[in-house]
């Protein structure tokens, strides 16, 4: 009986649990924190940089003026049981990538913006 | 009496070995480093996603043990087929690296420093700009205006790690106690910016920075 219980025992042991969790960021949230109350045709790129920023991407064509914001996250997480050997393995990995397009016309006003959180 | 000494001698070689290649590696890249020819192995002889590209083999060590006795991913190195592949490829880098053409590694790029920053003020013409805080990674100029835009690029990690060392858990009389172990890892890609407007005569209008300034 002893000796069964210390088998049980030894083996719940070898069965313990091996976690991992990892986050990754990359970029510039503000552009998700802060409330964006622009408005088209008012707003100048200069409010939208002093507001949350410099962008990520500038892209500059005739009569259009592109601000493109990014902001990455990446979360990974792991359950292994092992016992010498991997027996169970359970790994999520959760990646977000969030963007903000505002589009300005030549004189920097505000067109139309969007944004995926 | 001599083969006792040489039973502890033999044990104490078997002990020392016991990290294997981590500790050999690590030890070859902190002594040696760059001065090496082998150039830093450590990364590739413990990390984890192997692969091998024109500049050689790579390996990602983030939240991996540095001591790890072998790669986790030891048996798809040697025996999946895409490891032939490596082979030929590490080959053809081996031979490129013979070249005597030299391409310098791409460095982490900074904004400029705070004190030049400060010299920033509106009414400045571009010319003057251009001396204060050197070439824009961006410039884009049209008839009404031109945008300056400066990027610096940093990355911070944290790593965090609790559970018996691989060595000690040998020692202690509990099965499966070196199983126990939790790992966290966080790493943050910080891009610092400055974006300069000029009005259409390249005068300093605003600047808009992502980085607060004493």
């Amino acid at each position: 009986m002893r000796r069964g219980r210390a088998t049980a025992a030894a083996l719940a042991g070898s069965l313990l649990l091996g976690c991992a969790y990892g986050v990754q960021r990359s970029g510039d949230s503000r552009f998700l924190e802060h409330k964006l109350d622009w408005q088209p045709g008012v707003t100048s790129a200069r409010d939208v940089a002093s507001d949350i920023g410099p962008p990520d991407l500038i892209r500059g064509s005739p009569g259009r003026l592109v601000f493109v914001y990014r902001y990455e996250r990446e979360v990974r997480t792991s359950l292994v049981l092992s016992a010498y050997l991997r027996l169970f393995t359970n790994e999520r990995r959760r990646h977000v990538d969030s963007t903000l397009v505002a589009v300005f016309d030549d004189g920097d006003r505000l067109l139309y913006y969007g944004v995926e959180p | 009496m001599r083969r006792g000494w040489r039973a502890r001698g033999l044990a104490a070689g078997a002990l020392a070995l016991l990290p294997g290649c981590g500790l050999v590696t690590l030890t070859h890249d902190t002594l040696l480093g760059p001065v090496s020819p082998l150039g830093a192995i450590h990364d590739v002889s413990v990390g984890s996603d192997f692969r091998v590209t024109e500049s050689g083999p790579a390996a990602d060590t983030e939240g991996e043990p540095l001591l790890r006795p072998y790669p986790a991913d030891l048996l798809e190195r040697l025996a999946a087929p895409h490891s032939f592949y490596s082979l030929t490829q590490g080959l053809e880098a081996a031979i490129a690296g013979f070249s005597l053409v030299v391409q310098r590694d791409a460095r982490e790029a900074e904004l400029p420093d705070p004190g030049v920053r400060a010299g920033l003020r509106t009414g400045l013409d571009a010319e003057a700009v251009l001396r204060l805080l050197g070439p824009p990674e961006l410039w884009i100029r049209s008839p009404s205006r031109s945008l300056m835009l400066y990027r610096g690029r940093g990355r911070r990690s944290i790593a965090f790690y609790l559970g018996v060392p691989p060595l000690a858990s040998i020692f202690l009389p509990v099965p499966g106690l070196g199983n126990l172990r939790f790992r966290y890892t966080s790493s943050e890609d910080r891009v610092e910016k400055l974006l300069l407007f000029f009005d259409a005569d390249d005068v300093l209008a605003s600047v808009a920075s992502s980085k607060v300034d004493p």
